[in-house]
């Protein structure tokens, strides 16, 4: 579809929006993929719990409300339901808790792209191999996941396939609707990093059949580090044991938060049995706030204005000759749009001279970047404009 | 520095008697300072990930220069609970070992370890008297198959310190791990691993450490790394180079051989900035002089609620004292909504009415308590 057809039938009114990021003022960012820059009511939010810590030394009932709005609001994003939804502290921790949950067997397996999954989706699923647990690495098409070739590699001792909802780079989507209802008909626990995908693009677990999906709060969800969300299914939560418990983890009742249940205890309904010790309420401040403001768009609305943008700048690139990964814009493109060979370089920069000086050129002119696997990695947002991405086309163009 | 200047740093003093440290702590000015610098470099540009490294390092150090350990002998994760939960999945625990807990603990300090009996871990409960486990409680409750001793330094109420070094020292000629709730001890207490001769010790930055929610500490000895293997794994706690944004297409597990194994993804990165001023602010007053002021402190309001014909359930020798008073009164909740209405903030744990007390805290202001509480109508 025309990129500028999809920018124009999104509400209009998101092209207003990078008013509410005073980064916008003095910076073109396209650095989403690496953390957000704040709206001015995350700020705002965290000033007023701030002030109430510091003056009133703070009320804790009114810190666990905070929590549980937190909690309904990221439910209502994913289309979840609140019990299914726990407080972590980013992405390794949920995807950690779900793989050690499990009642593991020797001969198990648990299918992934390692070439394209970030390293934090990785690890926590060689840590199993010391119980016996097969890892099938299945390689990347094309800079892709593979979800039909990941699903020829199932078979009845496959517990898990995970996948991100959008690689780290080069950026693309995975099918997540495909690869999902195949996993559910397979009685396959399907694990989603969405690290880089939830808060821009809509979500639904419930369309896409996710079992769990981990993210933190620092990127599309406009918030702080050191918080995130873990949403698990209830049917897969109330079979999984917590290996860290503590006492939010436990079914005490209404009774207070640091009294001494039975010695055998009840775990929470559903995913809230991973709670584990007390919250960061700050950033759950923070995160309150930014999902309010996400709301307000609407996720479809912001998923369509985003990917719109990326289609704008995508199409620009390869107008002007660079080598967009990918191609010209289609169905694998999400809001992250990158340049140049995938692999070329280290983690953070880039091997080929022409690359390492345009992006010299963008940061020089207030331009906000990543450089991932040696390509460039330009990541968008809300608080980018068709304006933002003329910008950075004319800077390209005149790059020495 | 002196109290009064402390005192200053706080503002929650201006309007109300805090005493509920234990619950946790009303920011210093010092700490929203650094959070609004914190903010506002993220609102304009995002922020800079080499500084936070090169805070977490710094704070590293700190905090380990505060309990008397090495660096790589310390962890920074997002609370106590996770400390414990690291401990309790590390400690190699065969089908048919146990470990020793007890009533005193906190809720946190138990159900880590009860988790373990889906394993065949037996949990065994040492006796207290008046919140203590001694020595001879827990020689009464081990046996050959004991592997680790979870224990609070301070309890949470009513406030006792265990005598962990004697019975760190008991667990070691036994091979038995001794693992450390200091919560309630860490930035009241002058902590020391090394005298205390523990293996692994968690706490928390909300409380005596002035940080916001969501940071905790966890110490594990040089010597029992290996042995302690962590069970959440991400690639913060392998090997460097790999651990600092680096990714291959070929993946092995190599942990880290210092406590950073026990790290995993990004961390709270505003938090460890506000711990990193906290720590800098305590290292500079002191932690023995701290430690002083605190059971000087703690000393005054027991005499007073004494002298006024209150039940005190706390210890009152110096040695076995921290920096928590527990009160009895009847309905505790009322009274604490009592207080709360006159602008005294304290908490109701285990039917006591829990006072805990901080750097900021007078004598006057224990005074004005003591007369405010002879008023109660209950």
């Amino acid at each position: 579809m025309d990129a500028e057809r999809i920018v124009t039938t999104a509400s209009t009114a998101l092209a207003d929006a990078h008013r509410d990021f005073p980064a916008t003022e003095h910076l073109t960012y396209m650095d989403v993929a690496a953390r957000c820059v704040f709206p001015r009511c995350v700020r705002e939010a965290m000033d007023t719990h701030l002030d109430h810590r510091m003056f009133e030394g703070g009320n804790k009932p009114k810190f666990f409300e905070l929590i549980e709005e937190t909690r309904q609001r990221f439910a209502t994003l994913v289309h979840a339901d609140p019990d299914e939804i726990a407080f972590t502290k980013n992405v390794s921790e949920g995807l950690n808790m779900v793989a050690t949950g499990l009642d593991w067997r020797p001969g198990d397996n648990v299918i992934l792209c390692p070439e394209l999954e970030h390293p934090n989706n990785i690890y926590p699923w060689l840590n199993l191999r010391r119980l016996g647990v097969e890892i099938r690495a299945v390689p990347a098409r094309a800079g892709a996941i593979p979800v039909e070739d990941m699903l020829a590699r199932a078979d009845a001792r496959t517990r898990i396939i995970t996948a991100s909802s959008v690689t780290f780079a080069p950026g693309f989507r995975t099918d997540l609707d495909m690869l999902g209802r195949a996993c559910r008909e397979r009685g396959i626990l399907f694990v989603v990093d969405a690290a880089q995908s939830v808060g821009v693009l809509a979500t639904d677990v419930r369309r896409s059949c996710i079992d769990a999906l981990s993210v933190s709060t620092q990127k599309g969800l406009l918030g702080l580090y050191g918080m995130g969300f873990l949403y698990c299914r209830r049917e897969w939560a109330e079979r999984m044991q917590p290996a860290y418990l503590a006492r939010f983890g436990v079914d005490l009742g209404a009774s207070h938060e640091a009294a001494m249940g039975e010695f055998e205890f009840r775990l929470q309904p559903s995913a809230r049995r991973f709670d584990l010790g007390n919250y960061n309420f700050l950033a759950a401040a923070a995160a309150n706030a930014s999902l309010q403001y996400l709301q307000k768009w609407g996720a479809a609305a912001v998923e369509v204005y985003v990917v719109g943008l990326a289609h704008s700048l995508a199409r620009g690139m390869l107008d002007l000759g660079l080598p967009v990964c990918g191609g010209a814009p289609g169905a694998h493109l999400a809001h992250i749009v990158t340049v140049g060979a995938l692999g070329a370089g280290g983690h953070d920069s880039t091997e080929d001279p022409r690359f390492a000086s345009l992006h010299k050129h963008l940061i020089e002119n207030q331009v906000r970047l990543s450089i991932r696997r040696g390509i460039l990695r330009f990541s968008l947002h809300v608080h980018n404009t068709l304006c933002d991405v003329e910008r950075v086309l004319d800077l390209v163009k005149r790059a020495p | 520095m002196d109290w009064q200047t402390v005192r200053s740093h706080f503002p929650v003093t201006q309007e109300y008697l805090f005493f509920d440290l234990a619950n946790k702590c009303a920011l210093p000015r010092f700490a929203t300072q650094v959070i609004q610098e914190y903010a506002a470099k993220q609102e304009r540009h995002s922020g800079d990930k080499h500084e936070w490294f090169r805070t977490i390092e710094e704070a590293r150090g700190r905090f380990a220069q505060l309990v008397n350990a090495h660096p790589t002998e310390i962890a920074i994760l997002k609370n106590t609970s996770e400390g414990l939960n690291i401990a309790a999945n590390g400690i190699p625990f065969k089908a048919g070992d146990n470990v020793v807990v007890n009533l005193s603990e906190h809720p946190n300090n138990i159900y880590c370890w009860l988790n373990l009996q889906r394993r065949g871990v037996e949990v065994r409960w040492a006796p207290t008297r008046d919140g203590e486990v001694t020595v001879d409680a827990l020689a009464a409750t081990v046996d050959e198959r004991t592997r680790a001793l979870a224990i609070a330094l301070v309890t949470y109420a009513p406030g006792n310190r265990n005598d962990v070094k004697a019975l760190a020292a008991f667990c070691r000629e036994r091979g038995i791990y001794t693992v450390v709730d200091a919560v309630q001890a860490v930035g009241t207490l002058n902590v020391d691993v090394v005298d205390l001769g523990v293996d692994m010790l968690a706490t928390s930055g909300h409380k005596a450490l002035f940080v916001p929610h969501g940071v905790g500490l966890f110490y594990c000895r040089r010597e029992r790394l290996d042995d302690i293997a962590p069970f959440y794994v991400a690639r913060s706690g392998m090997v460097t180079p790999v651990a600092v944004e680096h990714d291959t297409a070929h993946y092995e597990l190599a942990l880290a051989p210092t406590a950073a194994r026990y790290e995993i993804g990004n961390n709270n990165y505003l938090g460890i900035t506000v711990l990193n001023e906290s720590l800098k602010y305590l290292l500079d007053l002191g932690m023995a002089r701290i430690e002083l002021r605190m059971v000087e402190l703690s000393g005054y309001l027991t005499e007073r609620l004494l002298a006024a014909g209150f039940e005190v359930l706390s210890p009152r020798e110096v040695h076995r004292r921290s920096a928590i008073v527990c009160v009895r009164v009847a309905e505790p909740a009322r009274v604490h909504t009592w207080l709360l209405a006159r602008k005294v903030i304290t908490t109701c744990r285990r039917d006591s009415l829990r006072l805990s007390l901080g750097i900021y805290n007078t004598e006057t202001e224990i005074d004005a308590f003591t007369d405010l509480l002879k008023t109660y109508p209950g």
